[in-house]
């Protein structure tokens, strides 16, 4: 089984026996890989639901275009690794959490799929609004991943559950400070939120 | 089990077909040169968001969407930001895409206002008036957004300055919900003429993502195939748009024009196949992404004796 869907699926488990089996010799190439594979992703997804089809520029500007959201992902789970007092290379708690990214690429997936497959994305996606679904699977989405980032902590880093908490807390907060730190910045704030 | 060779040919058709599939589906349609009553029609979005704020695209490929959706212009209209706009001209310039017009969504608590051919960032610290004026002082036009009630407290003082309303908009497509009621945007047409201000009227699609750029669009009769005459068009009223219930609004005599000889319908709002390549193709490019996302970590061995 992949590991980004074994991790997915049983997070706790997983994460302990893939950072046993991953060393940290691989991490630089881990997390590089784990990177290009979120904006390939993304790339597709773009490419997939604004035009229908892959369009080699669509992903080439999308993984371009998106490129901030590894690299924001990279530095906030790194510094709340290191706060945590944990003696992990930069490279490792990258590589160790693009790995975790599975309930993202599944809404990904999903999403592109209802575009392309469904007999009328406009009439599914009305459907999907109006039951309230869509924002049902994007909390279940967040939920998901927010649990894998949970194990991340506790089986892969090894934290005890209070530590594991305050990590988990510290990561979202960089995350959400960086991107209203950007809205901010360019006088987007009360436009957006 | 595959052997190496089976694999290797499987990934690499899964890498290389879907881009040549897409590729030979992907060329644009032809946008015929129209004319009515005299004036070039252009069809032009002149609300369009970016990966720079809270799109999906970036500049770059709004041009290549626009493009796709057969627009012969588009207005690049960041919150707060004119530079995606101008990286999209650039772009659009370069590879022979649409008319690119720069501008910026002045974006604040009380109102939303599109300002169309400007150059510098107009701020949001200083009076709306002020605001308006800086806007016409780099020779731009003015847009009341989306005017739902909940902004006229703000915009009503802006009225005698602006040069026109967005009259559709998606959200009138769909049921009111809360502040955003759909059908308080043609009212603020009549609250204008009341004033004594005719309204120039646009259509725009407020893009952010998906195939919904130039869902709604504006006819726009100009003088010429340039920024300047679509800005002099909107201007002087020779617009026209085709409301929520399909009749057509704007300048009568122009009305009239397109009544008579009407322009085919060019957007296309579906994902809908263009023959079994592109249908192939777009199919492996899905299970690609889905290896992609789920594949490249790697395999968990499975432990011996278990």
């Amino acid at each position: 089984m992949p590991w980004t869907l074994a991790i997915m699926l049983s997070p706790f488990r997983a994460y302990a026996a893939f950072a046993a089996e991953r060393d940290a010799r691989h991490a630089t190439s881990d997390a590089i890989r784990g990177a290009l594979t979120q904006l390939l992703v993304i790339g597709f997804f773009v490419s997939l639901t604004t035009a229908g089809r892959i369009v080699v520029w669509h992903v080439l500007f999308s993984m371009i275009a998106w490129a901030f959201a590894p690299a924001i992902q990279w530095a906030a789970v790194s510094f709340s690794a290191r706060r945590m007092a944990l003696k992990v290379p930069m490279a490792r708690a990258a590589a160790l959490h693009f790995a975790g990214m599975g309930p993202w690429y599944a809404f990904f997936v999903g999403i592109a799929g209802v575009c392309l497959f469904s007999p009328s994305a406009r009439d599914a996606f009305v459907w999907l609004l109006r039951t309230r679904l869509l924002f049902a699977i994007v909390a279940m989405t967040l939920a998901w991943g927010a649990l894998v980032t949970v194990a991340m902590f506790r089986s892969a880093f090894g934290l005890s559950w209070r530590r594991t908490a305050v990590a988990t807390i510290l990561y979202y907060a960089c995350v959400i400070a960086i991107v209203l730190g950007y809205y901010a910045a360019t006088d987007q704030l009360f436009a957006l939120f | 089990m595959w052997g190496l060779r089976s694999l290797t040919v499987f990934l690499l058709g899964l890498a290389v077909a879907p881009p040549v599939l897409g590729a030979m589906s992907d060329a644009p349609p032809l946008r015929p040169v129209v004319y009515r009553a005299g004036y070039r029609v252009l069809e032009a979005d002149f609300h369009v968001h970016t990966r720079l704020s809270d799109g999906f695209l970036s500049p770059f490929d709004v041009v290549l969407a626009a493009e796709r959706q057969a627009l012969d212009a588009v207005a690049v209209t960041e919150h707060n930001m004119v530079l995606p706009g101008r990286l999209a001209r650039w772009f659009s310039e370069r590879t022979g895409g649409p008319i690119v017009l720069p501008g910026q969504e002045i974006t604040t608590r009380g109102m939303h206002l599109l300002a169309i051919g400007v150059e510098a960032r107009v701020p949001t610290w200083i009076a709306p008036r002020e605001m308006v004026a800086r806007v016409h002082d780099q020779r731009g036009i003015v847009l009341a957004a989306h005017p739902v009630a909940h902004f006229w407290p703000s915009l009503d003082p802006l009225i005698p300055m602006l040069d026109g309303m967005e009259l559709m908009h998606p959200v009138r497509l769909v049921r009111s919900r809360g502040e955003w009621n759909p059908a308080q945007i043609p009212l603020f047409w009549e609250r204008a003429r009341r004033r004594g201000k005719i309204l120039s009227v646009v259509g725009d699609s407020d893009y952010h993502f998906f195939k919904m750029l130039g869902v709604c669009r504006t006819y726009v009769f100009t003088r010429g195939a340039s920024a300047a005459a679509i800005l002099d068009a909107v201007r002087q009223g020779r617009t026209v748009v085709r409301d929520a219930d399909g009749a057509l609004r704007g300048d009568p005599v122009l009305v009239e024009a397109l009544a008579r000889a009407p322009i085919a319908p060019r957007v296309q709002e579906g994902y809908e196949a263009r023959g079994v390549g592109d249908a192939a193709g777009r199919t492996v490019g899905w299970i690609t992404m889905v290896v992609i996302a789920f594949g490249s970590a790697g395999l968990r061995r499975r432990r011996r004796g278990r």
